[in-house]
């Protein structure tokens, strides 16, 4: 079976896009979105960790009983969070600091979880990957809007540089955490069902073109 | 074509009552408050409340105006219900509140709370109520101290900020204002339009002169919570005047705690949600040195549904079964 | 033979082989990627200076040698659980204040300067804390608020920081979060404390 890379990465970062779409992971997205910096960190650990555990899980597919396969899941998991852990205390202090206790809680993220169980125990090694690599993309990008947003809005600075004093508090606390990620998913619908009625059209048209 | 018919469902019985009445007469009696407002804390206060009177109108016409409603047609159903949310949300704020504040909060309160999940009558929370908490939230870092807790002019001390120590237990708990001075809001802190309760209280006669509040419920939250304040700090009954006439109590209670969405539909239920609402107040205010009664408003508002999913009404014309002694079946 | 096809036989064994396998791989890693105590400090230094300084110490909680390892508690205020002499003539002090929110506690790194026999406060820069919620509220502003030009006068005069006094010579409040800058200043005064008593040496 020829994987198709293109709809892969397609389906992760738009059509199937872990936060704006398929709404998992919102703990960490509510949590972390409160700066941008914070955002592409999270993301990127979560990136590193779908990608290995995606391979992982993968290569042993067959090997994994169907029984345990959640826990066989999890103990793969949280050894590679360890790992990023470990990792990014040695290498990256201020970024581990920023991530807190959300780094320990990515082992129950939904996102990985989910990738696991519903496509990297039955596809094969490089789909897996790729299929993480863009599901993280997708997850990191969606996290870098939103903390940019709640951050210009929030404390009225950008990537930790002061922009201006005004500040609406409302968007730093949890409930604007809320309220943008609601805003977030409606506008990202909103595009992405004015974009595919717009390709079904010139589809349509093109069918029509041919034809006559 | 314009369609010039109204059809409906039985009963057809018309009423003189529309919501544009009941709101215009809730605008009514929020202007002695308002003006009373006003005189005490000078023309910034006028300038709040009308800026956000303004942005509430504003939020309302923008959000429908978006959903592509003709202008003439918001224009001629325009129930004054913006227009008294913009009033409760401007006077709920203190004048050392920057100027723009009362615009975010108003635009907050209608589009977020009120138009987003259906406009009104559909409202999930108080919209004033929602905005207030908006703005609180929002704006503390240009306020640069806390609103300055009601209580403290009760217990005596000079509050610099919510986190010192409020209560002087050196001297016992002894009050700063005089109750007349209270009652009157002379010389003290708070919001604009709370601090004078004898124009509140006018108010809110007007309104249950006009049937339009049963004040029977507000003067249930008032009195508990005068009464478990009594309660927490050891059934010292001096406390309980003060404790009733500090804060935004009396203005959440008329003004806010009576939205017709935002409250049970049963009596039963009423009287449920009034008590609890007087409990949580003064818990609150005892465990947090801050003036509570929004957040309290704004906890029981959630439970609303909760309440009238167990205390049912009556149906129309429902008949209660007599069970005589011997029927089988 | 049958006993190895066995389903509940392949699910544990599948599930111990990943921990065992998992468990080598990150003691491994464990002990490749550990971040001891004297790197820690480095971190600090290097948040304060700019640039890793060398530094011998002088009083650490957290070393090995008994003779070092034992805080200086100052009951009320605060204790002293690190200092450390810095190459240029500094001297660095992490401190914890007492008596914040809730009875929690801020902890510091307060780095002074030698000037003469004075010493001089010259940065403060936040560690840890514990049970304290605006500390968001204690800005870098309130942080330079305790810069000092001397300590020994300031202890000599009883003037301490003080976020409640506002009388007093040293008063460095925080509108809306009196407890936690209460235990700032308690950390600071810890420094000061120490600096009078043992002016002079370190």
């Amino acid at each position: 079976m020829k994987t198709d890379f293109k709809k892969i990465a397609k389906d992760g970062v738009i059509s199937s896009n872990p936060t704006l779409k398929l709404v998992l992971g919102t703990c960490p997205t509510l949590a972390l979105t409160t700066a941008a910096m914070n955002g592409i960190g999270m993301g990127l650990a979560v990136t590193f960790v779908l990608i290995f555990s995606n391979v992982i899980i993968s290569l042993m597919r067959k090997a994994i009983p169907k029984e345990v396969r959640i826990p066989a899941f999890i103990l793969i998991i949280a050894t590679f969070v360890t790992i990023v852990r470990l990792a990014l205390d040695y290498f990256l202090p201020d970024i581990y600091e920023s991530l807190g206790l959300y780094l320990p809680l990515i082992v129950v993220n939904c996102i990985i979880l989910a990738r696991a169980e519903s496509f990297a125990s039955k596809n094969g090694v490089l789909a897996s990957a790729a299929d993480g690599l863009f599901m993280g993309v997708g997850f990191t990008t969606a996290l870098t809007l939103m903390g940019t947003v709640r951050e210009i809005l929030g404390s009225g600075a950008i990537f930790g540089h002061k922009l201006w004093d005004f500040s609406i508090g409302f968007f730093s606390s949890s409930a604007g955490a809320f309220f943008t990620y609601a805003v977030f998913i409606a506008l990202f619908a909103l595009i992405t069902d004015k974009c595919s009625e717009k390709s079904k059209h010139k589809k349509a048209n093109d069918k029509i073109k041919e034809n006559a | 074509m314009e369609n010039n018919l109204i059809y409906s469902s039985s009963p057809h019985i018309k009423a003189k009552r529309t919501t544009r009445n009941i709101m215009i007469d809730v605008c009514i009696a929020l202007i002695p408050a308002t003006v009373m407002g006003i005189v005490y804390f000078g023309a910034y206060a006028l300038l709040l409340v009308a800026l956000s009177v303004l942005s509430a109108v504003a939020g309302e016409y923008i959000y429908l105006l978006i959903m592509k409603k003709p202008l003439r047609e918001i224009t001629r159903e325009f129930d004054f219900s913006s227009v008294v949310s913009g009033m409760l949300i401007g006077i709920t704020i203190g004048t050392n509140y920057p100027w723009y504040s009362p615009i975010f909060g108003s635009l907050f309160a209608v589009i977020v709370v009120k138009m987003l999940f259906g406009g009104t009558g559909k409202n999930v929370v108080n919209p004033a109520i929602a905005g207030r908490v908006f703005m609180f939230i929002s704006f503390q870092w240009a306020v640069g101290a806390w609103l300055l807790p009601n209580l403290g002019s009760v217990y005596g001390e000079t509050v610099i900020s919510s986190a010192t120590a409020v209560v002087d237990t050196s001297s016992g708990i002894v009050p700063k204002l005089s109750v007349l001075d209270m009652l009157l809001g002379t010389g003290m802190q708070g919001c604009i339009g709370e601090t004078c309760k004898l124009a509140l209280l006018a108010g809110g006669i007007y309104l249950a002169v006009r049937k339009v509040i049963n004040l029977i419920f507000p003067l249930i939250y008032i009195a508990l919570e005068g009464l478990t304040t009594v309660a927490i700090y050891g059934i010292d009954f001096a406390l309980f005047l003060p404790s009733i006439l500090s804060g935004g109590l009396i203005l959440g209670a008329i003004f806010m705690a009576t939205d017709y969405t935002t409250t049970p539909n049963t009596r039963l239920g009423n009287i449920i949600y009034f008590i609890a609402l007087g409990i949580l107040t003064a818990v609150l205010r005892f465990a947090t040195n801050m003036e509570t009664v929004s957040f309290a408003i704004l906890l029981m508002n959630l439970t609303v549904p909760l309440i009238d999913k167990f205390i049912l009404n009556r149906p129309f014309g429902y008949k209660k079964q007599i069970k005589t002694k011997g029927e089988n079946k | 033979m049958s006993f190895f096809k066995t389903a509940w036989f392949k699910c544990i064994a599948c599930l111990l082989s990943i921990a065992v396998i998992s468990g080598a791989l990150l003691a491994v890693l464990n002990d490749a990627l550990a971040v001891s105590p004297e790197m820690r400090t480095m971190r600090a230094i290097k948040k304060i200076y700019g640039e890793e300084k060398e530094y011998s110490v002088v009083l650490d909680i957290d070393s090995k040698d008994d003779t070092k390892n034992t805080a200086i508690v100052y009951d009320g205020v605060g204790s002293v659980n690190k200092i450390y002499e810095i190459d240029n003539g500094d001297i660095l002090f992490q401190t914890t204040g007492y008596e914040g929110y809730k009875n929690g506690t801020i902890t510091l790194w307060i780095r002074t300067a030698k000037t003469g026999n004075d010493y001089s406060i010259e940065k403060v820069i936040l560690e840890k804390y514990e049970k304290q919620t605006l500390m968001s509220k204690l800005t870098g502003d309130f942080y330079n608020g305790f810069k000092l030009i001397d300590a020994t006068a300031a202890y000599n005069d009883g003037s301490l920081f003080t976020a409640r006094d506002k009388t007093a010579e040293n008063y460095n409040p925080v509108s809306g979060a009196t407890y936690s800058a209460n235990a700032a200043c308690n950390a600071v005064n810890c420094v000061i404390r120490y600096l009078g008593e043992n002016g002079g040496n370190a």
